[in-house]
């Protein structure tokens, strides 16, 4: 059985890690790459870096940040998600010493190139991304390239439960930044195939555990909230109730 | 260079070291935070403390219920008072010498002994290795106080963990209350990462003996300096909170009730037109305030002006004069201070001026240079115009209480 992991997440914007709320206002946190390597000594199982500049249209990847981020001798997989569109872009973070990528516009957008990177980097290195709000009794799908809502019903999404990736990331963008706000409902209509990283207002070890319970879920992604306390990754692994789940350890100066 | 931003309520840039953000009106992610302090219940959040400190009271006479970092400045009195005589805790103070010292902070921080009855632990780092980091952290990072800063935020976590004491006090966040980095109501603790990112300019006192040139720099030198390990925090069960996140901070207002009650000293600066924050030291408003003005564009007048327009005490429009009239002014003790260090003024002028940005300053001739920074880009507004008093400081003292200025290396007490 495989291990259930807590991501450590930073977004990131105008170079500085930020914290985000839903996507729409933030606050400046620190050095990208300080925060990286912070969320490394403390033991996070994988680190996912969003730049959420780069995912404007016709942006590219932050290869600069990138560069200083790997620069600081990792021992945490990588993702990064962010202005990537095509598998030249691609193989470039991958060959930078990035282990996997997030995807999300470019598979409504250009569904062939999203074909063509799996291919390139193998689909175990690709995660597709899904913003979601419940509204209503809806659960509806966010675009952030033009801000519209849709119906999760009525958007195509049969191409997620494809070969081409290896996780689903769903975002619950409306609670995202918020303390523990993360909306359960979210996940009742979903029926991905795939293994699903939720992430969104998703902070107390409560929240935490009911949702690694869940067959379905192979990681939480907390942002925020992690930097508000000392040791706060083992803290949470601390409490943490399941048995496939790597235990937190705490470094020693040598 | 990226586009530079003002904010349109104070005069911080997103060019700001610590990182900035803005909303939608151009308002800085700081100013934003700095309103919350309008509309929280701080009864409320007093109490919400009073709730979460409750298990760190000891009911032995024996031993501490908390340790607070002190100097003889700064937010010191009030956070002392506020944790003894608010919060009902016996706490032990500690001190980090920083070899700054001015007359007036030793007799402040004596005072403050007295005062407020309380014991303290002094920490005299090897005054040898002290200058040694300064040489390089001048040289090579243009900085003249990381071992002060390293110093007086590793001590008190090493205290923590050695005399078993799990609460540490700070006063303000500073993160919070410049640039907005969190919301009071995210109870933002002491972390490493924001020692090392934000205190230390991203260079821990591992990473020194690793850029450092390793003749100069040795394990011995920087070892009083490191921040205890995740295993003894965990151990122990170290936090360190901020009391700005539970009651209102103005540090202006706090300075003026501590000058009442307890006899807190101040004194008069070239550089600023604020009289209570630094006055414990010979270097942090002069050569310290140089350097951040070179290397940054802008010095701490700014920090002031920028606190005072959001506690509404002045306008932005004045704050500008104000910047203007102190950022240029000269600073002083440079001979205390090439003194101290073994260096001469000559090679000192040089390593400043080597250290000045070129986004901010152009040498037009050799050592000519006009200032280009953030000051001359500035626009005044009309924020505020009409809804501002007059601001006013209290000066009761000198900095070198009417005496010989020199920096008193070991600060055991002050007879005066």
């Amino acid at each position: 059985m495989e291990n259930k992991r807590i991501i450590g997440t930073v977004i990131i914007k105008e170079n500085w890690a930020v914290q985000s709320f839903g996507y729409k206002n933030y606050l400046p946190i620190g050095k990208p790459e300080l925060v990286v390597e912070n969320l490394n000594w403390w033991g996070a199982d994988e680190i996912l870096v969003i730049d959420t500049d780069s995912t404007k249209e016709n942006s590219k990847p932050n290869y600069g940040i990138i560069e200083k981020i790997v620069s600081k001798n990792l021992s945490t997989p990588l993702i990064y998600s962010g202005g990537i569109h095509d598998k030249d872009q691609a193989k470039k973070i991958i060959g930078m010493g990035v282990e996997r990528i997030c995807l999300e516009s470019l598979l409504y957008s250009n569904y062939l190139e999203v074909e063509n990177i799996s291919e390139a980097i193998g689909s175990q290195a690709v995660i597709i991304s899904v913003p979601l709000i419940y509204e209503n009794g809806k659960i509806l799908y966010f675009n952030y390239i033009n801000k519209k809502k849709y119906d999760l019903k009525d958007h195509n999404l049969h191409f997620l439960d494809g070969n081409l990736f290896s996780e689903i990331l769903i975002i619950d963008k409306k609670n995202e930044g918020g303390n523990n706000t993360f909306d359960m409902r979210i996940l009742e209509k979903v029926l991905f195939k795939k293994k699903i990283i939720v992430f969104g207002g998703i902070s107390r070890a409560d929240k935490i555990n009911r949702l690694l319970k869940k067959n379905k879920i192979s990681a939480i992604a907390i942002g925020n909230s992690l930097n508000y306390s000392e040791i706060s990754i083992q803290n949470i692994k601390k409490k943490i109730k399941i048995d496939n789940f790597r235990k937190p350890f705490f470094n020693e100066y040598e | 260079m990226n586009k530079i931003k003002f904010c349109t309520n104070c005069l911080y840039s997103n060019l700001h070291p610590l990182g900035l953000t803005f909303n939608e009106a151009g308002v800085c992610s700081g100013c934003q935070v700095h309103k919350e302090k309008n509309y929280l219940n701080w009864e409320e959040r007093k109490n919400k403390l009073l709730k979460k400190i409750k298990s760190y009271k000891t009911k032995k006479s024996n031993n501490y219920d908390c340790i607070i970092p002190v100097n003889g400045a700064y937010d010191s009195y009030y956070t002392v008072h506020l944790a003894k005589n608010i919060l009902g805790l016996h706490p032990l103070l500690v001190s980090n010498n920083n070899y700054y010292n001015s007359p007036l902070g030793i007799k402040n921080l004596a005072n403050l002994r007295i005062k407020f009855d309380c014991d303290i632990l002094f920490k005299n780092p090897n005054p040898i290795s002290v200058k040694k980091i300064t040489k390089f952290t001048l040289q090579d990072l243009g900085n003249v106080y990381w071992h002060s800063i390293a110093g007086q935020t590793a001590f008190p976590v090493q205290t923590a963990i050695n005399y078993k004491i799990p609460l540490i006090i700070w006063g303000a966040h500073q993160g919070v209350e410049q640039v907005g980095m969190f919301s009071h109501t995210h109870e933002v603790e002491m972390t490493r990462r924001h020692r090392k990112d934000h205190d230390l300019m991203g260079i821990e006192a591992e990473d020194l003996i690793n850029v450092a040139n390793t003749s100069l720099l040795n394990e011995s030198d920087i070892f009083q300096y490191i921040y205890p390990s995740d295993d003894h925090i965990n151990s122990i069960g170290v936090i360190g909170i901020y009391l700005s996140n539970y009651f209102r901070w103005d540090p202006k207002k706090q300075h003026e009730l501590m000058i009442k009650k307890f006899d807190y000293q101040t004194c008069k600066f070239n550089r600023t037109f604020d009289c209570y924050d630094f006055v414990d030291s010979y270097v942090y408003m002069e050569i310290h305030d140089l350097l951040k003005f070179y290397k940054h564009g802008y010095s701490k007048v700014t920090d002031h002006v920028c606190r005072e327009i959001r506690h509404k005490r002045i306008s932005r429009s004045k704050g500008i004069d104000l910047v203007k009239k102190y950022e240029h002014e000269e600073i002083k003790y440079v001979d205390s201070f090439c003194k101290w260090l073994g260096i001469n003024e000559k090679s000192l002028k040089y390593v400043l001026n080597r250290n000045r940005n070129p986004k901010f300053w152009k040498e037009y001739e050799p050592n000519n240079w006009k200032y280009k920074g953030l000051s001359s880009l500035i626009k005044k507004n009309n924020y505020l115009r009409n809804k501002v008093k007059n601001i006013s400081y209290i000066c009761n003292s000198k900095i070198d209480l009417g005496k010989k200025s020199e920096f008193i290396t070991v600060g055991k007490g002050y007879n005066n």
